[in-house]
Parts: structure tokens; C-alpha cells; sequence
């Protein structure tokens, strides 16, 4: 193990050093750095050209000039980097640039590949288990639709009926007859197709969802919840229970009595420590507050568990530890939503709150409320997010299902299943869990790939992260900008690569390595 | 929870205060003021955010390093010059805040005062240090031991004023060493001199760092100087709020109050500032947006107020759709020009005609002739400005002053494009030389309006007479080697952009051996002329002496200038005063004119 990871470095190194030489010329030859200088017909056009000349080495050939870079690059092995100086960036260090710039690209992606992961195999699974359905149709169909859009195109789009037209309605937020009409159709066509079953069972399902889709959208028209969104002590403990439902379902299933009985009772866990949360958030200000939430509403999990979980405690803690912590998240946002009504007081947005520019809002920063700048951050990430999920989560969506296709049909599924397990156990534990391991080696590769690649995403929604540094420095023939854009990535996609190997080894004891 | 609750108490009390208080001002006032003080007062709203592709990270802008649009856009807010270009352009001098005045012609002496009660932001008066360290910056008296500067200034002028300056008070004389014509445009304050010298020496008073900085400079103590020149040149770079205050001192309208890295920067009213015209905005933040259309977006999604950009027909169309904002087409600084090469030996080389001049010229002319400038402007500049018109002066903006005496020394191109082609015509048969006449013509690759010009232009210039060589390569390939290596097209289309109203630095590009001066143009006259300018300090020579090298070029068929890029600004309706300017700082100019409508 230990000789492979060395040789796999050693020729990472070789191809670095040559890919490096090689975009560093590229990039050298691209252009004219100070092309928009000489076309200037000020006085100071001379005193300018001289002055970057001198600073960039530009009178030095680019083929010699990659060994001046490369020597200060050389100094990050020994913790003193010099990457230069970057025109594009006012001449500031690189380094710092790129400090800054990871930072803001990893803010952007995390949710939206953690959401994309979710949604992708949630919905790629579910369309390998109803095969050949309406509804694995449907999906199929835009997924490739929705894989083949220009993310500028969407982006775009995004903005003008996510934001623009969103923030509009949100002046004045009912929904017009048509509205109540049309989209509880539409849901009820989709979770009828997800549910599948006989004909009976569809039509029950169908009017099910219809009836209920009305009475929200009614519901939520009738208590402005869209002016004032909150979730409070209710909303807090059916939200929580529908998690509890989901979790369980993935788990234990509902037919061990204990597990439904202790898992559940987090979701009246939740309720009761709403009141106590309201004190909590209060005194314990800024994430120590959120940190505390979740991990005590997790111990009580836990706790419960072990009191009351029978012979199988230790799996029913995990669980109930789980639904837990994500039932503090729940009062956590519910804690967030509290401080709606002053975020919407303090945006300049008359209508609304979809920002499409940006990490922060100003007058939001000043606050210097923890709270506040959640919802900032949300307000902002909302599109940009969205607009990255819709490429992913075609993607995940589609190897997912052919994943789990595959595992279905192989000899050990039937084996379970003529072992007389239940379905769910079949799918859960026996298909799921090896459907995931091709999955995670794509995901381990892909997050290295997304830190070089929202360079589109981040131009149109104004996020200044690594790609909107490196399509600045290739405009300005910014070498040095562009070469610490290439180091970080580069290395990156190496070691994602080499990391996606060894999850493989780890993940499947069939694979060796060497 | 609590804090919550208290906040909104806090918040509902002081509204009924306000209110109250508005109602008690009004009832005081009314009977003695004028109404319209009071809804002067009113409009003073909370917050205005405009875009620009980039923001501030150096607060000296007159450095070397930080010499950029973005970092003059905070400067301008953020500091108070002795003039300013409106937006006709035209230099204005802004009395409140000092006055200066030519105390001798001969030698050249000027004599620069700042008013009393001007003070930095943090309330240190503007007075001499201020003065004298703008003065040892700009003219580059100092240098180290291998004579470079040691304040690395943007444009260090060390060959126009080197005699020592003097000082009292609030008041700087100095002489130039030569009759320098833009010596309008040479001086003024910039970062703060106590700022500077209590960051280089931390101990010092601030009445001390101002005396201690005069006397290093009229004494020439360049040892205790050196450390306050590398603040000076590295110590003002900062790409989110600089910890230390000193860095961004303001003697403008705004002072900055919070930048964060590529984001916005947000800059607050100045208390302290009572000389000039008052802003109606308590606060301006300036968003970093690049894209065109996500500033577009903004708009209509009401994030931001002002916007430009340089429209394409997609932008323009998406602009005009928004219904909650107006535009503004514009002109830029930029102007599109073709010049001809002339020592190359090709078409329009003398020699290539056994050195007859005259020949040479006539074909000149008839190229130039048969550019269908009108047909460029319809086709392709029109639809993103309708107000565009043919630029024709290689000197003068249009508008501005002499532009119109410029213009008529080009009557002969100025017709309609076929009268021009006719004219080509006869001219190309009057020399007889035989056609088509081949011409190398270099655009750059890439650049899809430059594109589609010469489309046009070979489509026109074929017609007459010459047969256009398409030599497109990306980026300035005919610079790369420097005069006296040969330009190799005989043709090229480009822009220079000129962001400032200075007389001098046509030398680059008119001077045979000029740095920018890639058509091999070598007029005697005209150097002759343009050694005249540069000592020429009266407007009234200045304009006689810039008309006759405008002469000279048109005589000579130098080139043929097409039109100003085109500029879009878009604003939020509910946003006043916002107008254009071709110039840096473009449409900030005016920023105290942004006023919010009324609801």
C-alpha cells in the first residue's frame, strides 16, 4: 500500500512538473499582458510599460522565464511559496489570491455537491427500483436534459424566474386559481409515478397527493406563510418526524417496535426543547450555540436509546443519535427563520429576498449578527447552488440507477431474496449499501474536479472563487495568476484521483492495489 | 430571542422618535426656511450600490502598483482634487477646496493653496505636508543610490520641475524647469502626508511627522525619507478593510467604511466634509460584478443601481427590457482608427514608387477614401449608440474644444461613402498605377465588430482599386518588436484610448522613433510642433499648435479616424442625476448629483 502511494507521487510530480511547463507556455504565448496598456495614449503609457516589463520579466523568453516561476513554486515544498505577483489582481501576491479565492469556491460547492449527492442517488435509485416506470422515463428523459443545458443558459434563467419574477410574486404571495390548480396536478402525477403499484393504488395515491397539495398551497395562502416563513414548535416536530420516518425506513424498517418508538419520540423530543432552545441560542451566541443544539438533541437520542432500546440499543443509539442531530438542525433554522422579518427590514431588495450577485450583502455584513448572515448566505447561495445541482444531479442521477441495476442482478440479491428477506432489507442492505461503492469513488473525483470548474457559475453570479481567478488571469495574460490557479487544481485532481483509488480498496475487498 | 425582541423595540421607538422629530423640524422651519431646504434635507437616503468589474485594493492611487480604474473610483470618493473633468469634457476647478494660480509665466511658477478648515477624515488639517510629500512624489526628485525612483509614482515627471519647492502654511509655490503644458493636470494632493510618515515612524506626533517630512524634503534627507517612500509604495495595498486607519484617510465626500476581498466596498459620508457639493447619499457601495448580464440582472432585481458596460446587441436588448430602469448610450474613451504604414515597402511607402511622395500620398488618400465609415457607423455602431456619429480628428474628442476646426481639415472625407469612392477612384487613375493595388491589413483575430469592419471595408476598398490581404493574427502581433523593426502590415485598424484631456504624449505615436509609433509617420513639421506644445502652457497656443499638427496629419494622410466606442449605463428609476462621462472617472463623476426619487 504504502509503495504504491510513493509511486503514485513520484508520477504525480513528473506529470506536474511537465503540465505545468506546458500551461505555463501556453498561457505565455496567449497573449500580450500589457496589450491594453500600449493602446493607451496617456502620458504615462511608457512609464507603465517599463514598470511591469521589469516586474513580470517579461523581456526574459517564457521558456526561461517558467524556471524563475518554478523556483519560487519550489519554495512551497519548504512552507516559503512565492508564486509571484498578479496584474490581474492589482498586484497583489498570489498566495493570497488564492487563499481568498479557495475559500469562496468551497463556501459554493459544498452544499451544492452534499445537496446533488442527496437528491442524485435518492432519485436514481428510486428510478432503478420502479425500472421501465412512467416515472424512469420521465426522469431519464431530464436528466439528459438537464445534463446537456449551458450552465450560463440556466444560470441566467435562473435568475430571472428564481429571483427576479420570485421576488416579485413575493410582494404579494397567493396563488391565483390557476396556480391551485395546475401544480398539485403536476406534483400528483410525479408521486404517483415514484409510488407506482396497480391501477387502484394509483388512483389513490393520485387523489391523496392531489387533496393534499391543495390544502398546503391553500393553507399557505391563507396564513401568508410565504410572507412570513417560520417553522415553530409544530413545524419543528412534523418536520423531524417526517426525517425520523425517513431514516427509519432506510434502517430498521418499521417493523421493530422499539426503534419506531424511541426514533420517533425525537420528534416530541424536538417539540419539547424548542422552549428551552429559545434560552440556549440567547445565552451560547455565535456556531457554539449551534454545535451545543445538535449535539445535546443527539445525546438525548442516544441516551433514549440505550435506556429503552432492548437488545438491539447499540444500532437503535445510532440511529436515534442520528435523527437526533438532525432534529437540532431543525431548531436551528427555526432559530434562523426568528430573524426573517428584521434580514428582509435590512436588504436593499424592495420585494423578496433571491440575491443574484454576490457572497454577502453589505448593510448584512455590518450587523455582524451569526444569525443574520445564515440567511444572507442562503439568500445568496440558493442560485448558485441551484444552478450547480441541476448539472450534478443528472449526472449522480445516472449512475446511481445504473449502479444499483447492476447489483440487482447479481447472484447474492437473489440469494437474499430466497432466503425469504423482506424487500426493503434486499434493497437497503444488501443492494444499497454495494451500489454505493462505484458512486463514491466518482464523488471523491468529481469534488476536486468542481473546485477548478464553476468558472461559468461563478462569473455569471458574480462569486469570486477559483474559477473567476482563473478566467481573470487568462484574460489578462496574468502567467503567474493562471499557474497558481493550475498548482492548486492540478493537485487536486491528482489526489482526488488518488483518493477515489484507495476508497475503491477500502470500500470493496475484491480490489487490490499494486 | 430577548435581543430580538428588544431590537425590534429599539427600532419601532426610534421610527416614532424620527417621525416625531421630522414633524417637530418641519413645524420649526417651515415659517423661516424655504421649502425646499427642508426636502433637501429629506432626500438624504441610506444607501446607493453600483457596480464596476473591479474594487479597490491599493488606496494610493497615484502609486505605481495601484495606478488603476478601480482604485481612482474609491480615490475619487474618497478625496478632493483642485479640479475635476465634467462631462463635456472639461477640466472644472473646485474652489472650496483650494485655489491655485500662475504666479509667473516665465519661469514656469505655480502657486497651490488649500483652504483653511480642510481636514483629512480623522481631523488633521490638509495643509503643506500634504503639499510638499504630492510634490516630491510626482516630479521624482528622490532617487536611491541606482537612481531609481524611490517613490515609485505611476508617471514620476523628474525632467519638468526639479528646483526645491516652498512652503508655508497651506501654501506650495514651485518653479518647472520647463514651460510644461500640462501642468494643469500634473499637481495635486494625494495620500496624507502625517498618514504616510506616522506609518514609516510610528512615535511620531502628527505635528511632528508634517515637520519632519517638510524638512526631509527641503533638505534632501533621502535617508529618513527612504522609509516613508516604501509605505508610500507598498503600505497602502490592502484587499479587505486595512487595519490601520491611516491607510484610507479621506479628504472627499465618502470615507471608506468596509471592503471586503472581490466583493463590495462600502463607503460612508465624511462628517468632516464641508468643501464641495454634499452627496444625497449617506452611504455608496460599489459591487464587483464582471459579467454584463449579471449586472443587468442586479439591476432589475434591484441588488444594484448603476451599472455600464460596453453594450453588444444582446446587452442593449436586454437593457431596454428592463422596466424598472433607464440608459444611457454613450460614448467612450476609446476610438477606433486605421493607420497606414509608410516605410515598409509597401502601397504606401514612397519608396515602393521609386520615392515619389506625391504618388505615395495620393494612394494614401485613396485608401483612406474608400472607407465606408458612414456604412461602418449605420451597420454596425448605430444599433448600440444611435447617437454615434464619425469621429474625424486624431487628436480632438468630439465635442470638445477645436474639435469642429479639426474636423474641416478633412472635408474632402467627410461625404457620403460612394461620393468617397468616386473620389478614391479618380485618384488611383490619376497616378495610374495599376490595380488592384495589394494591401496587408491586420485586425485583430477574435474581435468579432473589427471583424465585421473589414468585411465592409475590403467589400468597399476591393471596389476601387486595392485588393485587401486578410493578416488577422491575435494580440498585437505587428508590436511585438519595437520601431525600428518594421510594422509588416501595410494597413491595421485598432483604438487608443485616451482617459485624460492631457496635451502631451503624442509624441509616442507621432515621432519617427516614438515608442507607439508603428507606422513609420515621420513629419518634420509636426515634430517641430509638438516640441513647441510641450512648452506651451497658454490654452489659447495649446489649441493653435494641436490644430496645426491636426492639419499636418490630414495633409499628409496619416490616417482615418471611425468613430468613439460605444458605452452603456443603465440605472435603477428610482436613482436621479446619473449621467455619462466619457473620461475616468466615467459616470461616478457626479456622484453627489445621485439622488433617490421621491417613494
Amino acid at each position: 500500500m504504502l509503495s504504491f502511494i510513493v509511486r503514485r507521487f513520484a508520477a504525480t510530480l513528473v506529470v506536474l512538473l511537465v503540465a505545468s511547463f506546458i500551461v505555463y507556455q501556453l498561457t505565455a504565448i496567449s497573449g500580450d499582458p500589457l496589450a491594453e496598456i500600449r493602446a493607451s495614449r496617456d502620458p504615462n503609457t511608457q512609464d507603465r510599460l517599463r514598470y511591469l516589463t521589469g516586474m513580470l520579466d517579461l523581456d526574459v523568453p517564457p521558456f526561461l522565464r517558467y524556471f524563475y516561476w518554478l523556483g519560487g513554486a519550489a519554495g512551497c515544498l519548504v512552507g516559503r511559496c512565492d508564486l509571484g505577483v498578479s496584474i490581474a489582481k492589482g498586484e497583489s501576491l498570489v498566495t493570497d489570491a488564492l487563499a481568498g479565492a479557495i475559500a469562496s469556491t468551497l463556501q459554493l460547492i459544498i452544499l451544492a455537491t452534499v445537496l446533488s449527492i442527496l437528491v442524485g442517488v435518492a432519485v436514481g435509485m428510486t428510478t432503478a427500483l420502479r425500472q421501465y416506470s412512467g416515472y424512469d422515463y420521465s426522469v431519464t428523459f431530464f436528466a439528459f436534459v438537464f445534463y446537456s443545458l449551458p450552465i450560463f443558459w440556466v444560470a441566467v434563467l435562473l435568475k430571472e424566474y428564481g429571483a427576479i419574477r420570485f421576488n416579485r410574486f413575493l410582494a404579494d404571495p397567493t396563488f391565483g386559481p390557476w396556480a391551485l390548480i395546475l401544480i398539485p396536478l403536476f406534483l400528483a402525477v410525479i408521486i404517483t409515478g415514484i409510488a407506482g403499484g396497480r391501477l387502484k393504488a394509483r388512483i389513490r395515491v393520485f387523489l391523496m397527493s392531489l387533496v393534499l397539495s391543495v390544502t398546503l398551497l391553500v393553507s399557505l395562502n391563507i396564513t401568508g406563510w410565504l410572507t412570513s416563513p417560520s417553522i415553530g414548535v409544530v413545524g419543528v416536530v412534523l418536520v423531524t418526524a417526517l426525517i425520523a420516518g425517513v431514516v427509519l425506513l432506510l434502517s430498521t424498517g418499521f417493523g421493530q417496535r422499539r426503534a419506531v418508538y424511541v426514533v420517533g419520540s425525537m420528534a416530541l423530543v424536538a417539540g419539547a426543547m424548542w422552549l428551552p432552545g429559545q434560552y440556549l441560542f440567547y445565552y451560547l451566541e455565535g456556531p457554539l450555540g449551534i454545535v451545543a443544539m445538535i449535539s445535546i438533541m443527539a445525546a438525548i437520542g442516544v441516551g433514549l436509546a440505550l435506556t429503552f432500546g432492548g437488545d438491539a440499543r447499540v444500532q437503535i443509539a445510532k440511529i436515534a443519535g442520528f435523527v437526533g442531530g438532525l432534529g437540532g438542525l431543525v431548531l436551528v433554522i427555526d432559530e434562523a427563520m426568528q430573524y426573517w422579518s428584521t434580514y428582509l427590514e435590512l436588504i436593499p431588495l424592495k420585494t423578496g429576498f433571491v440575491s443574484t450577485i454576490g457572497a454577502v450583502t453589505p448593510t448584512i455584513g455590518r450587523e455582524e449578527n451569526m444569525w443574520l448572515s445564515l440567511l444572507d448566505s442562503y439568500a445568496h447561495l440558493i442560485l448558485p447552488t441551484a444552478a450547480l445541482m441541476i448539472v450534478s444531479v443528472a449526472g449522480y442521477t445516472r449512475y446511481a440507477r445504473a449502479s444499483l441495476l447492476e447489483v440487482l442482478n447479481q447472484d447474492y440479491i437473489r440469494t437474499a431474496r430466497a432466503k425469504g428477506l423482506n424487500e426493503r432489507t434486499v434493497i437497503v442492505r444488501h443492494a444499497f449499501r454495494n451500489a454505493m461503492i462505484p458512486i463514491a469513488t466518482i464523488i471523491a473525483f468529481d469534488i476536486s474536479g468542481l473546485i477548478g470548474g464553476a468558472i461559468i457559475t461563478e462569473r455569471v453570479f458574480a462569486w469570486d472563487g477559483m474559477g473567476a481567478l482563473f478566467s481573470k488571469g487568462l484574460n489578462a495574460v496574468d502567467v503567474n495568476l493562471v499557474m497558481g490557479f493550475f498548482l492548486v487544481t492540478g493537485l487536486l485532481a491528482v489526489v482526488g484521483n488518488l483518493i477515489a483509488d484507495l476508497l475503491y480498496t477500502a470500500l470493496d475487498p475484491r480490489i487490490r492495489v499494486n | 430571542m430577548k435581543n430580538f425582541r428588544g431590537s425590534a423595540v429599539v427600532a419601532g421607538l426610534s421610527v416614532v422618535a424620527l417621525t416625531l422629530a421630522g414633524c417637530a423640524a418641519t413645524e420649526e422651519l417651515t415659517p423661516t426656511s424655504s421649502p425646499s431646504a427642508v426636502a433637501e434635507e429629506a432626500t438624504i437616503a441610506p444607501l446607493i450600490t453600483v457596480a464596476w468589474n473591479d474594487i479597490v485594493d491599493t488606496f494610493n492611487s497615484s502609486s505605481a502598483a495601484g495606478n488603476n480604474v478601480a482604485n481612482s473610483l474609491t480615490t475619487y470618493l474618497t478625496s478632493s482634487t483642485f479640479n475635476y473633468y465634467d462631462n463635456s469634457p472639461a477640466l472644472v476647478q473646485n474652489t472650496e477646496f483650494g485655489s491655485y494660480e500662475v504666479v509667473s509665466e516665465d519661469p514656469l511658477t505655480v502657486t497651490y493653496t488649500i483652504n483653511d478648515g480642510v481636514v483629512w477624515s480623522d481631523g488633521t488639517a490638509i495643509d503643506g505636508a500634504d503639499l510638499a510629500l504630492a510634490w516630491a512624489t510626482i516630479f521624482g526628485k528622490f532617487k536611491d543610490a541606482d537612481g531609481v525612483y524611490m517613490f515609485s509614482h505611476a508617471a514620476p515627471k523628474d525632467n519638468v520641475a526639479s528646483k526645491l519647492p516652498t512652503i508655508s502654511g497651506s501654501t506650495i509655490t514651485f518653479e518647472y524647469d520647463v514651460q510644461y503644458v500640462d501642468w494643469e493636470l500634473a499637481f495635486g494632493v494625494g495620500v496624507a502626508a502625517h498618514g504616510a510618515v506616522q506609518m514609516a515612524y510610528p512615535d511620531l506626533s502628527i505635528a511632528d511627522a508634517k515637520s519632519k517630512l517638510i524638512d526631509s524634503i527641503m533638505n534632501e534627507d533621502t535617508e529618513w525619507l527612504a522609509a516613508v517612500a516604501t509605505v508610500w509604495n507598498e503600505g497602502y495595498s490592502s484587499v479587505n478593510t486595512p487595519e490601520n486607519p491611516l491607510v484610507y484617510l479621506s479628504s472627499g465626500p465618502y470615507v471608506l467604511e468596509e471592503l471586503v476581498e472581490e466583493q463590495y466596498s462600502t463607503h460612508v459620508l465624511n462628517p468632516l466634509f464641508t468643501w464641495g457639493p454634499k452627496p444625497q447619499y449617506e452611504r455608496v457601495t460599489i459591487r464587483q460584478i464582471e459579467d454584463s448580464t449579471a449586472a443587468i440582472q442586479a439591476v432589475d432585481n434591484g441588488e444594484i443601481q448603476i451599472a455600464s458596460g460596453q453594450p453588444t446587441a444582446d446587452v442593449l436588448a436586454l437593457v431596454q427590457a428592463l422596466a424598472n430602469a433607464e440608459y444611457a448610450s454613450s460614448e467612450e474613451a476609446a476610438y477606433e482608427h486605421i493607420d497606414l504604414t509608410v516605410n515598409n515597402g509597401g502601397p504606401f511607402d514612397p519608396a515602393s514608387y521609386g520615392g515619389d511622395a506625391a504618388k505615395a500620398l495620393k494612394v494614401r488618400q485613396a485608401f483612406l477614401l474608400s472607407v465606408p465609415r458612414n456604412e461602418i457607423i449605420e451597420k454596425l455602431i448605430k444599433p448600440l449608440n444611435p447617437d454615434a456619429r464619425v469621429r474625424t480628428s486624431v487628436l480632438f474628442i468630439p465635442g470638445a474644444e477645436g474639435y469642429d476646426e479639426a474636423e474641416s481639415y478633412y472635408s474632402n472625407y467627410l461625404g457620403a461613402d460612394d461620393e468617397n469612392r468616386a473620389k478614391a477612384k479618380a485618384l488611383l487613375a490619376e497616378v495610374g498605377v495599376s490595380t488592384p493595388i495589394d494591401v496587408e491589413f491586420w485586425y485583430p483575430e477574435g474581435n468579432v465588430r473589427r471583424g465585421q469592419e473589414y468585411e465592409l471595408l475590403k467589400l468597399s476598398a476591393d471596389s476601387v482599386g486595392f485588393n485587401l490581404i486578410d493578416e488577422s493574427e491575435p494580440n498585437w502581433a505587428f508590436t511585438e518588436t519595437v520601431f525600428p523593426d518594421l510594422n509588416p502590415h501595410d494597413a491595421v485598424i485598432f483604438a487608443w484610448a485616451a482617459t485624460s484631456l492631457s496635451v502631451s504624449g503624442d509624441d509616442q505615436y507621432l515621432v519617427l522613433g516614438g515608442p507607439s509609433n508603428w507606422t513609420g509617420f515621420d513629419n518634420a513639421a509636426v515634430k517641430v510642433l509638438l516640441d513647441e506644445l510641450t512648452v506651451a502652457v497658454d490654452p489659447t497656443e495649446q489649441l493653435r499648435i494641436r490644430l496645426a499638427i491636426e492639419a499636418e496629419l490630414a495633409k499628409d494622410a496619416y490616417n482615418i479616424t471611425l468613430f468613439q466606442f460605444p458605452g452603456l449605463t443603465w440605472w435603477d428609476k428610482g436613482v436621479t442625476g446619473v449621467s455619462p462621462n466619457l473620461l475616468v472617472p466615467y459616470f461616478y463623476w457626479n456622484f453627489w448629483n445621485w439622488a433617490a426619487t421621491a417613494g
